[in-house]
């Protein structure tokens, strides 16, 4: 019994510190000097500096990329989330022709790897002259979170009872309010689930970033990482404060959503 | 309070029918319970009396007005859901308070109009509480109040007290039928259940594969059933459905089993003789009776006393028999009894149509 529980701590144990240690060695460079970065590593550091994030915020300008990834990642799930929902529901709760046809066209979408598309979405993307923009990258993100987005959140949809909708409407809702007030509301751990992926997904997008946006002005955070390295010189301590930086707001929107992500609200409603 | 009219009305999903013309008229006030095995409308029926699913062709009126095109918020009516259909999100009270805020009423008189829907189903003290907190026998009370709170033209029903235990059920249907008997609202009830179908309603609507097999009061369907369908529908244990044909000699009437074996009829039974027909009697209305002049011996097969009763499933030829004592009862099974069926209580029906003769 007493050994059963020690091994599962200890395995607990080591699974948190394959977790954690990653990010306190992020957080540790960050806020060491560049001596002792460079020099034999070190768990503690002998003096603490803010030079690299006075370096990268002042000398770098990396307001501007954290700006930009913020409006891209806010864009992109707050229209995510309101385009799927519709698009969700309709697939969930009414019948039509090809239904099937284009829930299956939706997996595929979400299915199908960014690095096939990159080429063809960039040359589109330039055609229709969004190359080199915020709005471009924000078109090109959403081509696959919503698929992504729908995908998930008809399974939240199809676990609220259709008879409370149902009710909704004989006490005098409409269809819309019926979504707004009811399905709505019951899916909001579903919801605020769907939005951290999306968020997530695209603030850490690098790859059509890269292909994309050429101008200064314009890079969103993982891209302005990515150029701080200069051919083989690896600026760690700059780097570090940037990710640091950079993983500020998802550990925000997570601390905040995990309330939100109480489950088992629907408990009781039907049947029980 | 208004009536409801059905007329005519179909339904199909795709080229599949299910309702093939329906016709029913209620008049205001009245309780009527459609009943009938599972698939065969009757909630898709409700359904689209609701208004929540479209009517293929026909017309429903409620009140006069024909509702066929207009949404479920604007027909003026309450459902009762199967699986209650609580609000988790709100209290009971704003459960129950919820459609006369959509309809934009003061807060003064939501508060009141809750509180007496409260008082009628002992409410009270449960407003506070979210649905999750409830029992199943106050979520379904809870369902009713929100019901009975909108004083709407039309209540419907949909199975609801399925989801109860045996106890509660027969506790609810009582409530239920008093409730109506105080509220008089124009009622339609769903069940596949015939004991709440005969204990609840001022008339049944016996419903089968999308047609109406028949209405009327339960008394009179239990007496005069239209059919083999509906004469083995209501009723429990099952009517006895037994084919063969009448032969007079004597001045005795005798039925010959088509399985062999016979029965001999009460004197006067009518039936024209030398016809292949269904007879049908019920278990209750078949009596011990070694004395008297139309008894006839039955083999015991199985005996089940519930205490109040005794069913005895007996053989003749090769046809079983179900009789129904009322009382306890001694048998030796694989002797035979005598038996004799009540004077008036015969059904015959056509063995082909099944219609009644």
């Amino acid at each position: 019994m007493i050994l059963g529980r020690v091994l599962s701590y200890l395995a607990l144990g080591i699974a948190v510190l394959l977790i954690l240690f990653p990010i306190y060695w992020m957080v540790i460079t960050s806020l060491k000097l560049p001596r002792e970065i460079y020099r034999v590593p070190s768990l503690w550091p002998k003096a603490f500096t803010l030079d690299n994030y006075h370096a990268l915020l002042f000398d770098e300008g990396f307001l501007r990329p954290i700006l930009n990834s913020l409006i891209v990642a806010t864009t992109v799930t707050v229209v995510s989330v309101i385009f799927s929902a519709f698009a969700a529901y309709s697939m969930v709760r009414f019948r039509y022709r090809f239904r099937g046809l284009i829930g299956r066209l939706i997996l595929f979408a979400y299915l199908t790897p960014g690095s096939l598309l990159f080429i063809p979405l960039s040359i589109l993307m330039a055609q229709v002259g969004l190359s080199n923009s915020l709005q471009g990258l924000i078109l090109v993100d959403l081509a696959f979170s919503v698929p992504l987005a729908t995908w998930l959140l008809q399974g939240y949809f199809r676990s609220v009872p259709r008879e409370l909708e149902e009710q909704g409407l004989i006490d005098g809702l409409s269809r819309m309010g019926a979504l707004l007030r009811i399905v709505l509301p019951l899916s909001a751990p579903g919801i605020a689930a769907v939005s951290i992926f999306v968020f997530t997904g695209a603030w850490n997008e690098l790859l059509f970033a890269l292909v994309l946006v050429s101008s200064e002005n314009q890079r969103t955070a993982p891209l302005a990482l990515n150029y701080l390295i200069t051919s083989d010189v690896l600026p760690w301590g700059p780097l570090m404060a940037g990710a640091v930086i950079s993983s500020l707001p998802l550990m925000i929107l997570y601390f905040v959503a995990q309330h939100f992500m109480v489950q088992g609200l629907t408990a009781g409603s039907v049947k029980g | 309070m208004a009536n409801l009219t059905i007329r005519d009305v179909r339904k199909s999903y795709g080229s599949v029918p299910v309702l093939h013309g329906v016709s029913i008229e209620i008049p205001d006030g009245e309780f009527v319970i459609l009943v009938g095995p599972s698939g065969c409308g009757k909630s898709t029926l409700l359904r689209m009396i609701a208004g929540l699913e479209t009517i293929t062709s026909g017309e429903i009126e409620i009140g006069e007005r024909v509702v066929n095109d207009l949404p479920p918020r604007a027909r003026d009516i309450a459902m009762v859901f199967q699986n209650y259909a609580l609000y988790p999100h709100k209290n009971v009270a704003e459960n129950m308070g919820y459609a006369l805020k959509l309809a934009g009423r003061s807060k003064e008189e939501i508060a009141k109009r809750v509180n007496a829907a409260a008082d009628i189903l002992d409410l009270k003290p449960l407003l506070d509480r979210r649905p999750s907190q409830l029992s199943g026998g106050q979520r379904q009370r809870v369902a009713m109040g929100r019901a009975i709170v909108r004083d709407p033209k039309v209540f419907l029903f949909d199975e609801p007290l399925s989801n109860l235990d045996a106890k509660l059920r027969v506790a609810m249907r009582s409530e239920i039928k008093e409730l109506h008997q105080r509220l008089k609202t124009t009622t339609v009830y769903v069940t596949h259940d015939q004991i709440e179908a005969m204990t609840m309603a001022d008339r049944i609507v016996v419903m089968h594969s999308g047609v109406v097999e028949q209405v009327g009061a339960p008394l009179d369907l239990y007496d005069r059933p239209a059919n083999t369908f509906v004469a083995g529908f209501l009723g429990s244990p099952a009517m006895n459905i037994l084919p063969g044909q009448i032969r007079r000699e004597n001045g005795t009437t005798i039925f010959d089993l088509a399985g062999g074996g016979i029965l001999l009829l009460p004197p006067g039974t009518e039936g024209e003789a030398g016809q292949p027909l269904l007879l049908g009697v019920r278990p209750e209305h078949i009596a011990v009776d070694p004395t008297g002049d139309a008894s006839f011996d039955a083999d015991v097969v199985v005996l089940e006393p519930t205490g109040a009763d005794t069913l005895i499933t007996t053989r003749i030829g090769s046809t079983d028999l179900l009789v129904l004592i009322r009382d306890r009862m001694e048998a030796a099974v694989g002797k035979p009894l005598q038996l004799a069926i009540q004077p008036g209580r015969l059904h015959l029906f056509e063995p082909n149509s099944g219609r009644r003769l």
